[in-house]
């Protein structure tokens, strides 16, 4: 859902008429310019300056974050183009036994708790824009951390290039006191068939007991994340994890520092992984926060009240991670896209 | 290539990929507007603005000399940068495309309000900044970053980058003080 859909529409025609092939394409059509909205806002625009105020200089970084903090946002799923030509549907169901099991009722409730079919709830904007096969949707169940991961096969509407049009989808919320809204921490990653059959597909991540609004953890100081893998593949061990995107505001020095704590192995039910990992801890110069506000993107805290001690961003990271079969053979040694949250001590807030 | 960046590169190839895209950035880039003006109406058409602009420029992205976002909020600096020097907000680029006048509901205008962080001044005044200065600012400050890394990146001496973020801050304050 957009919040100006006559935008969205307008240049959809414009693009329309502009990306067409190059023989129609007109490249600056004429046009007399809107210049009734321009004289009404060329008399506000007057007053703009006006508007310069007293402000604390820290807040300078407000765009910055804005302009760069994106990065933290800019997730691990960044390379389904990289798949191999050719997969298939059908191969993504030989290679995933959790999707050749029936369909149970545990299998369409998780589904209709994740992806309501009268979905109110406005979902992140996701990369591609896929249709997911509901009739193929599985459920897997991680008891001890009362948490639910969905599957999905999807037919991507906007092909991840040589990715080809099929994929996966891999989704999970978290029950009990702190429930995640499906589709918003653990994201909603789908990637192609032949990216995921070469180098699996994560979720995550989720902190459990994380309370964003006074930037503590409650509870064990863990993090959760799911790989999802294709069937022989009876434990998977993470190695090496390297950093996929710069945070805004961030040492990537630091950043670095901190991921390279990261290790763990898990064994996997159900073509899942299920990885808690100690939340690792960045050491670098302490950043500010920007203020209190609804921020959408960046160090802001959700105020009202102090601003908390910690902020715990999510950043896009690359593990080398070893696939081993049931008798400990390796069965493939890959890179995997995944997302970690850090822990990041800050500097006191500014009065704003 | 982030995910944004496969975003604009698909964006090249039709409407629909391209309205992806605009559904991407659309909050980020009206509240960095919002923030930049404090009014939802001057937020809308300068977004408008922005988003049509990438549309003309999108086929000459590069993801291999840096990311989506910061393609794209560059031509939002852009844009702000010169509205204000001609005290009217630039349209353009909506005319050449033959795009219609943005029109606002109240609850549309308050929707966008509420994306403000409530401390636009200072993304103005740091928009407004030479680019030089806010280059500088953006990666010491902002970013953290070393000046000699800095230095390296904008190939100029460590010395120029410490006196342009020093200048750059002076600006910054004395225009968040009240100065022009």
């Amino acid at each position: 859902m957009t919040i100006l859909p006559e935008l969205e529409r307008d240049l959809f025609n414009a693009a329309e008429e502009r990306l067409r092939p190059a023989t129609t394409a007109p490249h600056a059509r004429p046009s007399p310019p809107p210049s009734s909205v321009r004289a009404r806002l060329g008399r506000a625009a007057a007053g703009l300056p006006a508007i310069l105020s007293v402000a604390v200089a820290i807040a300078v970084a407000v765009i910055a974050v804005v302009v760069l903090g994106h990065g933290h946002q800019a997730g691990p799923r960044a390379t389904a183009s990289g798949a191999s030509g050719g997969s298939s549907r059908t191969e993504l169901i030989r290679a995933l036994g959790v999707l050749r099991r029936p369909q149970t009722k545990a299998d369409l409730d998780g589904l209709e708790r994740a992806y309501p079919r009268r979905d109110t709830i406005v979902s992140p904007p996701t990369r591609y824009p896929y249709e997911m096969d509901r009739r193929l949707a599985r459920v897997v169940s991680i008891p001890a951390w009362r948490a639910e991961v969905l599957i999905a096969p999807v037919r991507f509407e906007s092909s991840p290039t040589s990715g080809g049009p099929e994929g996966v989808l891999l989704s999970g919320w978290w029950a009990g006191d702190r429930f995640q809204l499906p589709g918003r921490l653990i994201g909603s990653p789908a990637t192609s068939v032949g990216e995921f059959l070469a180098r699996g597909l994560w979720g995550g991540p989720v902190v459990p007991g994380l309370d964003v609004a006074h930037g503590v953890v409650r509870g064990p100081d863990v993090e959760d994340g799911v790989l999802l893998v294709p069937d022989g593949v009876a434990s998977v061990q993470l190695g090496r994890v390297t950093l996929s995107a710069q945070v805004a505001g961030l040492s990537t020095k630091a950043m670095i520092a901190a991921l390279a704590t990261i290790h763990g192995s898990a064994a996997v039910h159900d073509n899942i992984a299920a990885f808690q990992l100690a939340i690792p801890v960045y050491a670098g110069r302490p950043p500010h926060w920007l203020g209190p506000g609804p921020s959408l993107l960046g160090a802001h805290w959700p105020g009202p009240g102090p601003a908390p001690k910690f902020w715990f961003p999510a950043v896009g990271a690359a593990v080398q991670d070893t696939w081993f079969d049931a008798s400990g053979h390796v069965v493939s040694r890959t890179t995997t896209e995944i997302g970690v949250t850090l822990r990041v001590q800050m500097a006191p807030a500014a009065n704003h | 290539m982030t995910d944004e960046s496969h975003l604009l590169v698909q964006a090249r190839s039709g409407a629909r990929e391209f309205a992806a895209f605009y559904r991407h950035f659309e909050r980020p880039v009206l509240g960095f507007f919002v923030n930049a003006t404090g009014r939802s109406d001057l937020a809308a058409d300068l977004t408008a603005e922005t988003f049509a602009r990438a549309l003309e420029a999108v086929a000459a992205f590069d993801p291999t000399r840096g990311r989506a976002d910061q393609w794209l909020f560059g031509i939002a600096r852009h844009v702000l940068a010169e509205s204000y020097r001609r005290r009217r907000v630039e349209a353009s680029a909506r005319a050449r495309l033959g795009m219609p006048e943005l029109i606002l509901d109240d609850d549309t205008a308050e929707t966008i309000v509420r994306l403000s962080s409530g401390h636009g001044d200072a993304s103005l005044a740091l928009a407004l900044l030479p680019d030089e200065q806010r280059r500088a600012i953006e990666a010491r400050v902002l970013d953290g970053r070393e000046y000699p890394e800095i230095a390296d990146e904008l190939r100029c001496s460590e010395a120029l980058v410490r006196q342009r973020v020093s200048r750059g801050l002076r600006a910054v304050r004395s225009r968040l003080a009240g100065g022009q």
